[in-house]
């Protein structure tokens, strides 16, 4: 028998980037709020310090700061004829764990996207046609537009102290920034980071194109910054160790740098770790939840009751939350009906390698995890497709984020994979090779969904959630036509020997691509399309929001980070100004 | 374009070592721009703690260049050095620079307290732990185990003198000290009090100052320039004449940001389905 | 932690000769039996090991290879500790064979793949050759090590292109990971290729396009002497845990 808590006005489910914005909203308006993580407290001292924290093998090959496989992990598989089996370790993509989440972890690479990607299937028919979209894909509208999100993109910003160059405020286009970007109503609250070599000859490159070089907003700060919530975060020192590291700088905009004091000083708020929920309760309408179950440290089984329940944990397992809660009905691929676990995308990644001479030293452990340069002359809908016959695009960029070598020891193609000739190049090449990134978007299909698997349990007993998905043809021609564009470009920065690899399937989960999984709690206006409405509220029980990139109808070609933060702010707004007063579906069909 | 490299050697290895571990060494021969310096921070860069004036030698000559360059600049300010550093050219500043980074001065012998005898507690753990409530990093980020000093840039603490280590945290925190682009010690100076400021300075007057660690850092025209961002400073590579011979490595992986095999490894090429890690 | 300096460690490891023979010569004077002090590998087991990795990652005119960075070392103590024991690792049957795309899917640990698939592969030299892999030439050698990766042998249950992926990443790890783990021996690697270690900041040189910058590369486990103290116990937790 559960041991049962006190009710809370609201309890939130993971206490990452999400959870800490979304907290932070509802105590402000006088709410009592428990917060429930499954990992551990960290904090910036001790936790991050170096230089134990600069320890590749730890951090990145053995993956310190992730969910941890033996307790928890998916199954995949790449089509509905297939048997999934279990990722027995991260590879693929890497949620993390532990207070302040996934954010802990990231590179801080901070875009919007693009009014166009809100507006996907309405803007791609206006524009080419009805035709246009092939029937298997099921790309949709987000039922928000970029101009409703700009106030809150504008507060996520400056909340991180995000670090670039407006190309567009209010209308009025600014040399240097992003030409192609939706008005923006200020500049960003820091200036961009400082441009390593290989970035600034792409920038050249590209510029002899006639393309539109910017500099890659970042939440590895370029200045000292305090922001709204009175917290100081300082300058990157271009360590080269973002992406899965802790900063110990206090440099990298996280819940640990940008609200996690502020929130955890309030008497409003609790925070309990090492907490496993194991579902939402419901009541016997179906229609109103009574909390979560628990299952703490020690293995008791806890009940909190809360009259608001948040849903904030990664993307992945936001769905298989609502499918073990039975919140919402599951999709099912073969009748197209049901919609939890349905438009499940991920992000199409490809790359050009630039090897130099040795006179060119590119010194690639002197990055941080977003101080690139790039274009978005290929992103979304900004070319034309018509001739192309495929949706989405990408951001082409040299965005390198550090040198550390047993990730990073590129060999040209014809190096053997062992030995002396391999040994050779690999010498010959570290310090002189540069990597051009594709990042494109990742078109929703019908076949590729989200599941409980069958078979296959966590450390709880609980079924894992099941991936089937495999690339569209759609983006893997994108792919194919973008990586062409960006060789052009590596061959325009003049190295010795230009090499490109375009995204082809199938899709290997052994590979780290992204950790950019995106879909499985679409939201929209129609409730037969998505599983929470425009303010991120679930259409089924009203009192559960669901807040996370599991909301994206689809992936743009952006970083998904930027928009889900401007998109928990929009909710959390909603949640505050309209919920609470009147407690009840926010929309109404 | 190798042929215009200048190499700014800091701490040579291959520079005759101060033989001062016996008896009277021999006293090293300073250049001329590094006469003047002598008299206060002693012919090795000994210094002189008695008198206020800091230990130089084996601080990189990155940083003792800096330093002239901030003094005559006027963002680091000092009575004594201020006219000195502006009556000397680059060249001059260089020369000097080179000089005491390869000194390997003895360590302090009296003035310093023995090691940890009086070191608190409070500055061993700002200096390796840091302090989260202030946001304050561990000093050994950045100045090295043990405050060696990560070279280049950042230079070695361990066994400079408390009174030394006061005044410029304090210089940094009342912003008398300003050449710091990125702002991170101005930041941190900031966040400390001054019971702080006093612990740290002694903890790392307890410790022993590293021996000159050789430096390599060359500029492909003068000496370290700061282009502005989006500047390419060399325009040496055309674009590739020879024929596209690109091929595939793998599926379209990146071999940076994080591409790596099951295991973690870092190779794209190969499929390792069956890793057992 | 307990930690011991590297040269205590390993001042026995006889088999990381100094110098820097040729890839050829090495081979021609076989490895014989190490007077490595292993925690985990036995004598066959190191008997391979220790020249299959100079064969992997051989040491040349620009320095030294896995054996002489102490990979060995490296690959000895992981398997010895958690990491071969299966942390981190879903560990649930049902067993089955999927796509290569799917990623790993036998039941072993990497301790027990490692220590059948050398069992197996010390019995079939032997039984081929008349001789240890260690006694092979060099030539003869890196046709074996092809003909794992190859696949189609079976090494006790073990795809044997499975075995040879994971030994050359554990032996690339070793190589280019930190020394406190005890491979990288003197940060051998990292001098090869000039990759400074783990103190690094570069608020200062990363706008110093294309500078040629050289330091000695520093390791997270060294003290102010410069002594690197491995990690006995090499830790898979965050540093936080493991306090």
């Amino acid at each position: 028998m559960a041991t049962r808590r006190a009710e809370a006005d609201a309890v939130l489910l993971g206490v990452g980037m999400v959870g800490a914005m979304v907290g932070r909203e509802l105590t402000r308006a006088g709410l009592k709020v428990v917060g429930l993580e499954r990992g551990e407290p960290q904090f910036t001292v001790p936790d991050f310090q170096g230089p134990h924290m600069h320890d590749e093998l730890r951090y990145s090959v053995r993956k310190a700061l992730m969910q941890d496989t033996a307790k928890e992990t998916f199954t995949f598989r790449h089509a509905a004829n297939e048997t999934a089996l279990p990722i027995r370790r991260l590879a693929s993509f890497l949620p993390g764990t532990g207070l302040g989440g996934s954010l802990v972890h990231w590179n801080g690479q901070t875009y919007r996207f693009q009014d166009s990607d809100f507006r996907l299937r309405t803007h791609t028919t206006e524009r080419y046609g009805k035709n246009f979209i092939p029937a298997d894909v099921t790309i949709q509208d987000w039922g928000v537009t970029a101009a409703e999100l700009e106030p809150y993109f504008d507060r996520f910003e400056y909340l991180m102290g995000t670090s670039g160059k407006a190309g567009n405020i209010k209308g009025r286009k600014i040399a240097g920034g992003n030409p192609f970007e939706d008005p923006r109503s200020r500049e960003y609250p820091t200036p961009p980071q400082k441009e390593p070599y290989g970035s600034a000859m792409f920038r050249k490159a590209a510029s002899s194109l006639g393309y539109h070089p910017f500099p890659q907003p970042s939440c590895n700060l370029s200045q000292p910054y305090t922001n709204p919530e009175g917290q100081e975060l300082k300058t990157c020192t271009f360590c080269g160790f973002c992406e899965r590291y802790g900063c110990e700088h206090f440099a990298k905009s996280t819940a640990q740098t940008t609200l996690l004091p502020a929130l955890l000083s309030d008497p409003n708020f609790e925070l309990r770790t090492g907490c496993q929920v194991v579902k939402i309760n419901v009541d016997n309408t179906q229609k109103t939840a009574t909390g979560v179950t628990y299952i703490g440290a020690n293995g008791e089984e806890i009940e909190q009751p809360a009259k608001l329940v948040i849903v904030g944990m990664f993307a992945l397992n936001n769905v298989r939350m609502l499918l073990l809660s039975k919140i919402g009905q599951p999709y099912d691929p073969a009748s197209g009906s049901g919609v939890v676990g349905r438009n499940y995308a991920y992000q199409t990644t490809s790359s050009v390698q630039v090897f130099y001479d040795e006179s060119v030293n590119i010194n690639p452990f002197m990055r941080s995890g977003a101080n690139g340069t790039l274009i978005a002359d290929f992103v979304s809908d900004n070319f034309d497709h018509g001739p192309l016959a495929f949706i989405g695009g990408a951001y082409i960029g040299e965005v390198m984020t550090h040198g550390r070598p047993i990730e990073f020891h590129p060999t040209p193609p014809g190096t053997p994979s062992w030995g002396s000739a391999w040994k050779k190049a690999v010498l010959q090449h570290y310090n002189h090779t540069t990597v051009l990134n594709i990042h494109g978007s990742s078109t929703a299909i019908r076949q590729n969904y989200l599941d409980l698997d069958p078979t296959y349990k966590d450390a709880w007993g609980q079924p894992l959630l099941r991936m089937t998905f495999d690339f569209p043809d759609n983006d893997i021609k994108m792919s194919a036509y973008l990586t062409d564009k960006a060789l052009e470009i590596g061959k325009a920065m003049g190295g010795q020997q230009v090499v490109g690899s375009p995204r082809k399937g199938p899709y290997n989960i052994t590979q780290y691509q992204t950790t950019h999984n995106t879909g499985g709690t679409v939201m929209g206006t129609d409730p037969s399309t998505s599983v929470v409405n425009r303010y991120l509220q679930s259409w089924d029980v009203p009192n559960v929001f669901v807040i996370g990139a599991s909301n994206y109808p689809q992936n743009a070609s952006y970083n998904p980070t930027g928009t889900l933060g401007a998109l928990a702010y929009w909710a959390a707004d909603a949640i505050v100004t309209k919920y609470l007063k009147s407690p009840g579906p926010l929309m109404h069909i | 374009m190798r042929t215009a490299l200048v190499v700014i050697a800091i701490g040579i290895g291959t520079l005759p070592r101060p033989a001062h571990a016996q008896g009277q060494p021999a006293q090293p021969q300073a250049p001329a721009a590094a006469q003047q310096c002598v008299a206060c921070h002693g012919a090795r860069g000994e210094g002189n703690p008695a008198n206020g004036f800091p230990r130089i030698a084996g601080q990189s000559q990155y940083y003792i260049a800096k330093q002239l360059e901030s003094y005559a600049a006027g963002s680091r300010q000092n009575p004594i050095m201020a006219p000195i550093a502006k009556g000397l050219s680059p060249e001059e500043r260089d020369a000097a620079a080179a000089y005491y980074a390869a000194q390997d001065a003895a360590p302090p012998k009296s003035g310093a307290p023995a090691p940890q005898a009086q070191a608190s507690d409070r500055g061993r753990i700002l200096a390796t732990t840091g302090d989260n409530n202030r946001r304050v990093p561990a000093c050994i980020n950045c100045h090295g185990p043990g405050g060696i000093g990560e070279p280049p840039v950042y230079p070695y603490l361990a066994g400079l003198d408390a009174a030394y280590m006061t005044a410029a945290l304090n210089a940094w925190r009342n912003g008398t000290r300003r050449n710091d682009g990125g702002q991170q010690m101005a930041t941190i100076a900031n966040a400390l009090t001054p019971d702080d400021i006093a612990a740290v300075a002694q903890h790392y007057a307890s410790l022993t100052p590293p021996k000159p660690i050789p430096v390599t850092l060359a500029q492909k025209s003068g000496p370290a320039t700061k282009p502005a961002p989006g500047n390419v400073p060399s325009s040496s590579h055309a674009a590739d004449p020879r024929p596209d011979k690109s091929v595939g490595v793998g599926q379209g992986a990146a071999t940076t940001g994080g591409t790596q095999g099951p295991g973690g490894s870092g190779e794209s090429k190969t499929d390792r389905s069956g890793n057992a890690r | 932690m307990d930690t011991i300096s590297r040269r205590s460690f390993l001042k026995a490891a006889g088999a990381a000769a100094a110098g820097l023979a040729t890839a050829c010569d090495r081979a021609s004077r076989p490895v014989t039996a190490s007077r490595t002090q292993y925690s985990w590998l036995n004598v066959d087991e190191a008997g391979f090991i220790e020249p299959a990795i100079a064969r992997l990652v051989p040491a040349d005119e620009s320095g030294p290879g896995a054996l002489e960075a102490n990979v060995a070392v490296y690959i000895d103590l992981q398997l010895a500790g958690a990491w071969g024991a299966g942390e981190r690792l879903y560990r649930s049957g049902p067993w089955q064979q999927g796509k290569p795309t799917q990623g790993y899917q036998l039941p072993f640990t990497p301790a027990e793949l490692f220590r059948n698939s050398m069992r197996a592969i010390t019995d079939d030299v032997r039984k081929t050759n008349q001789v240890s892999f260690a006694k092979l030439t060099a030539a003869d050698q890196d046709a074996y090590l092809k003909a794992l990766e190859g696949g189609g042998k079976d090494l006790g249950g073990v795809p044997s292109n499975i075995f040879f992926q994971s030994l050359l990443e554990m032996t690339i790890e070793g190589f280019f990971s930190d020394p406190a783990y005890g491979g990288n021996k003197d940060m051998a690697a990292w001098k090869q290729i000039g990759f400074p270690g783990a103190y690094a900041n570069y608020y200062d040189l990363v706008d110093k396009h294309g500078i040629e910058f050289r330091r000695p590369p520093m390791s997270l486990a060294q003290d102010a002497s410069g002594t690197i103290h491995i990690h006995v116990e090499p830790p898979a937790q965050s540093a936080a845990k493991g306090r």
